[in-house]
């Protein structure tokens, strides 16, 4: 993922080189334990471990996320981190022991809208690229606690598509009493679709019309390739316009310094967001995808990474977009990054495994591969050393409809799953 | 539902294509379907599953069942070795097979879905390709006296073809389009006592013969004779009916037009001969429904919104079949303290001892991804606490038997009709699919000639 530009003006994660170097020694260690003695002592970290909440999960089966499993496997979490993961652990003494069918990492929604308080859309602008959604989050909204009922312990909370630049996303954790932001600005959002057309048709103030475009995809196109003219503009010669907060955000866009999010759904529309985006030299990140197996191609030629959220069990989606049920396992065959994405994960990985997505492949979906695609595999999206402890524990195959969700837990903290179980 | 139509320029195409399989499908079904099926196993639902079993079919129904059977010469063997078969799904409710469901009158039960249905609505192909086989067609839930529900078959190019029972049942709405439930309820009663009073009178004016017709113990006593004065006039064509037609003949006579006729569904109602299909939003509709079923003495259904949860004690004690809502888990506030609790429909009614059917979604809402399957909302009974038998039991047997047509379907046994889905795999696993569709012995469904299905699964990795 090399085309993702670092940010200066955004945190930056050292979890994901410490996690990174934590993960495969573990990794690899359960690999040779499997083989020799299936007893893997961990009496040296537990000492500064076994802290505060500290559990071991001893599950028969744990998916990784990344496509592997461990059957059986346990997990040893303390401190709101993955301690370990191995075959077998010797249980420190006095450590509470929780016994789970499956195990599964926090899924990740990479594309939600909760929590946005007082609407997401600006009515008097177009380009809002200064706009944060994380000062208008509302943690105490009800759908958070939704979420991690539903075993969704990450989100990506996105402007809505109104605006043809709409700002910027947040992503934070679902569980816990305030909130816990894995990033507070993680990348600008530009829409590439329709919707913002859609905002004249207002009858209650007729001056809109006159003042609000665009009123056509055309003028969508318009409208976003000026911006990124003008933001390269006055990148080459600085005036004092481009002083403005919204002008160095642009500029800062077209030098590659922030990242990019696009959401188009139609093949045409993501055929015409990578031809823009190649004259101007952005790499955006696809959200929406729904007609994505018709342009395939492109998406491998530009080494995209796709945030979908055009899973359905109907034949026609947003913007009547065409659907394909099996879009997700076309995009795993072309090797295309992508997460499921936009509320009910576990259902759409049920039916995406249903329509011919592999099964850890499907859990990848909505685990590691948001992690990925967001940048922050080395907090989120697996069950690994290092890594947040944000896991899902159900009481038989999580991708059957059948298996109901025993608990969720969110950096160290279990959720019970409501009444319900 | 826009699965067929998918592109506009086809519709030609597509309309040709259809009319064509479906001749041909009729051409096959005028000759007798026997057949044999070979099936690796066999879930009967009213008795044990059977392992490597056998069901002949003959003239379309179920002629044996069994381990071992020797399949004669003259059937034409299905072979199902590596497949699970199933009775056909029952969908207790569905508005979809109407093109519109609900009426601009409010009062209109000489409405049949007879007239109404389209054999050619994507409903009854989508029916087909995930096993319903039987649907009870009934009118939309927000017109007051909807008009006739009907039971019929997932197959078939003509309405005739695929009754099974004509008049299933009256559409009853608690819930006002408009306007108030107080005027709702009222408006509701006065044609109930309308249809009452127009029997009571048809009863007086055949002096001569015992009053067969007057199942209805002599509830309500102010309002007959109240009646009486005010509808000696009114009531002209009501009274004349008798002597001319038997009562019982119902409204398809010369005088259909009459006021008496047009409410022949209500009286019926009211005599037993039929029941009501009664759509409760709120737990108050519902016993509002049970107060119009004392007073007036019928048999009902409850279709039950989402809310109804709260009277799942008092539906308990009456044990009258109850329909739930298609979206089984979901989120509610409370209006004081905006505390959230998660409503969990199938474990809640099941705790309050309710006997529910399903019901499934049209299947647009991506809020509610899967409940447009039968076969999820019964894992999703699973996933709380249901035995897989009760599950699949709630989806085949359990609506027959409510529906009063468990002696044709809803079960893998001698005598029933041969409405057979053949699956891949175990009927509740997510990765099953539907090979086979079957009604009354013909293969009405066929995944691998499916070419809408392959093209929404296009590429399927094998």
């Amino acid at each position: 993922m090399t085309y993702w530009l670092s940010n200066k003006r955004r945190l930056r994660f050292p979890w994901a080189s410490i996690g990174r170097a934590i993960v495969a020694p573990v990794i690899a260690c359960c690999v040779c334990v499997g083989f020799a003695s299936k007893v893997y002592s961990l009496e040296d970290s537990l000492t500064s471990s076994a802290g505060t909440n500290a559990v071991l999960i001893q599950a028969e089966v744990v998916h990784i996320g990344d496509g592997t499993t461990l059957q059986p496997g346990m997990v040893l979490v303390g401190d709101g981190k993955i301690q370990a993961v191995a075959e077998s652990i010797t249980p420190p003494a006095d450590i509470r022991v929780l016994r789970v069918a499956e195990l599964t990492p926090g899924f990740i929604d990479a594309a939600s809208s909760i929590g946005i308080a007082g609407g997401a859309g600006e009515l008097t602008s177009e380009v809002t690229p200064d706009f944060v959604v994380a000062d208008a989050l509302n943690f105490q909204d009800p759908d958070f606690r939704r979420q991690v009922d539903a075993g969704i312990t990450t989100v990506h909370v996105t402007p809505n598509t109104d605006n043809v630049i709409a700002g910027f996303a947040g992503l934070l954790k679902t569980g816990g009493a305030t909130p816990n932001w894995l990033q507070r600005e993680t990348g600008l959002f530009l829409s590439m679709c329709n919707d913002p057309t859609g905002r004249n048709t207002s009858r209650s103030r007729p001056e809109t019309l006159y003042v609000r475009q665009p009123t056509n995809r055309m003028g969508v196109v318009w409208i976003l390739r000026s911006r990124l003219h003008s933001a390269q503009q006055a990148t080459a010669t600085p005036t004092t316009e481009s002083t403005t907060a919204a002008a160095q955000i642009m500029s800062d866009m077209v030098q590659g310094k922030v990242r990019t999010y696009a959401v188009s759904r139609t093949s045409y529309d993501i055929e015409t967001l990578y031809r823009i985006a190649k004259e101007f030299g952005v790499r955006p990140t696809l959200v929406g995808g729904d007609e994505a197996y018709k342009v395939l191609d492109v998406l491998k030629q530009e080494q995209a990474a796709l945030i979908f959220t055009g899973f359905s069990t109907q034949a026609i989606g947003s913007e009547q977009s065409q659907l394909r049920w099996n879009t997700p396992a076309l995009l795993a065959n072309a090797k295309i990054p992508f997460a499921l994405a936009g509320d009910e994960l576990l259902s759409q990985a049920r039916l995406a495994h249903r329509f011919g997505l592999e099964r850890e492949t499907a859990l990848a979906a909505i685990t590691s591969e948001p992690a990925k695609i967001l940048g922050h595999e080395g907090r989120v999206g697996k069950i690994a050393a290092g890594l947040d402890a944000d896991l899902v524990a159900f009481q038989g195959d999580p991708l059957q409809v059948t298996s109901a969700l025993e608990w969720v837990m969110v950096d160290g903290q279990i959720y019970s799953n409501g009444k319900d179980q | 539902m826009r699965i067929v139509f998918c592109r506009s320029q086809y519709r030609g195409w597509f309309g040709l294509i259809l009319a064509w399989s479906s001749a041909v499908v009729l051409g096959t079904s005028v000759s007798a379907q026997d057949l044999a099926i070979k099936a690796g196993k066999i879930i009967t639902v009213s008795g044990p599953t059977i392992e490597n079993g056998i069901i002949l079919v003959r003239d379309g129904r179920i002629v044996e069942v069994g381990q071992g059977l020797s399949i004669p010469v003259d059937l034409r063997v299905l072979d199902a070795s590596d497949k699970v078969v199933m009775p056909g799904i029952v969908d207790p409710h569905s508005s979809s097979a109407l093109n519109q469901a609900n009426e601009r009158n409010a009062v209109v039960p000489f409405l049949s879905v007879v007239d109404g249905v389209d054999p050619m609505r994507p409903y009854f192909e989508e029916s087909r390709r995930n096993g319903v086989t039987t649907a009870v067609v009934v009118p939309g839930n927000s017109t007051m006296i909807g008009g006739q529900a009907s039971i019929m078959k997932t197959a078939g190019l003509y309405v005739d073809d695929m009754l099974l029972v004509r008049s299933a049942g009256l559409k009853l709405s608690l819930q006002p389009p408009s306007g108030s439930r107080m005027s709702h309820i009222s408006r509701l009663r006065r044609e109930l006592e309308t249809a009452k009073r127009q029997l009571t009178e048809a009863a007086e004016a055949k002096t001569t013969t015992p009053p067969t017709e007057s199942t209805e113990k002599p509830a309500t006593d102010p309002t007959p004779k109240a009646g009486n004065e005010a509808n000696e006039s009114l009531a002209s064509d009501a009274t004349q009916d008798p002597e001319s037609s038997p009562p019982a003949d119902g409204g398809n006579t010369a005088t259909a037009e009459s006021a008496a006729a047009a409410n022949q569904a209500v009286k019926d109602l009211l005599q037993g001969k039929t029941r009501a299909f009664i759509y409760c939003q709120s737990a108050a509709d519902v016993g509002q429904a049970f107060r119009l079923m004392d007073d007036f003495g019928f048999q009902g259904i409850l279709v039950l919104g989402q809310d109804c949860y709260q009277a799942a004690g008092e539906i308990a004690k009456r044990k009258v079949p109850v329909i739930l809502d298609p979206t089984l888990v979901f989120w509610k506030q409370d209006p004081l303290t905006r505390t959230d609790e998660k409503i969990v429909l199938p474990k809640l009614y099941q705790e309050a001892g309710v006997k529910f059917l399903f019901q499934a979604n049209d299947g647009d809402s991506r809020q509610s991804l899967g409940t447009s399957y039968f076969w999820f909302q019964a894992a999703t009974a699973v996933r709380y606490g249901w035995s897989r038998e009760d599950a699949i039991a709630a989806i085949t047997l359990e609506p027959a038997k409510a529906m009063g047509i468990d002696q044709f379907v809803g079960s893998i046994q001698v005598g029933r009709d041969a409405d057979l889905a053949i699956l891949t795999g175990d009927p509740l696993d997510v990765s099953t699919w539907v090979e086979q569709t079957l009604v009354n012995g013909r293969v009405v469904y066929e995944r691998r000639s499916d070419w809408k299905l392959k093209l929404l699964m296009e590429a399927q990795p094998q």
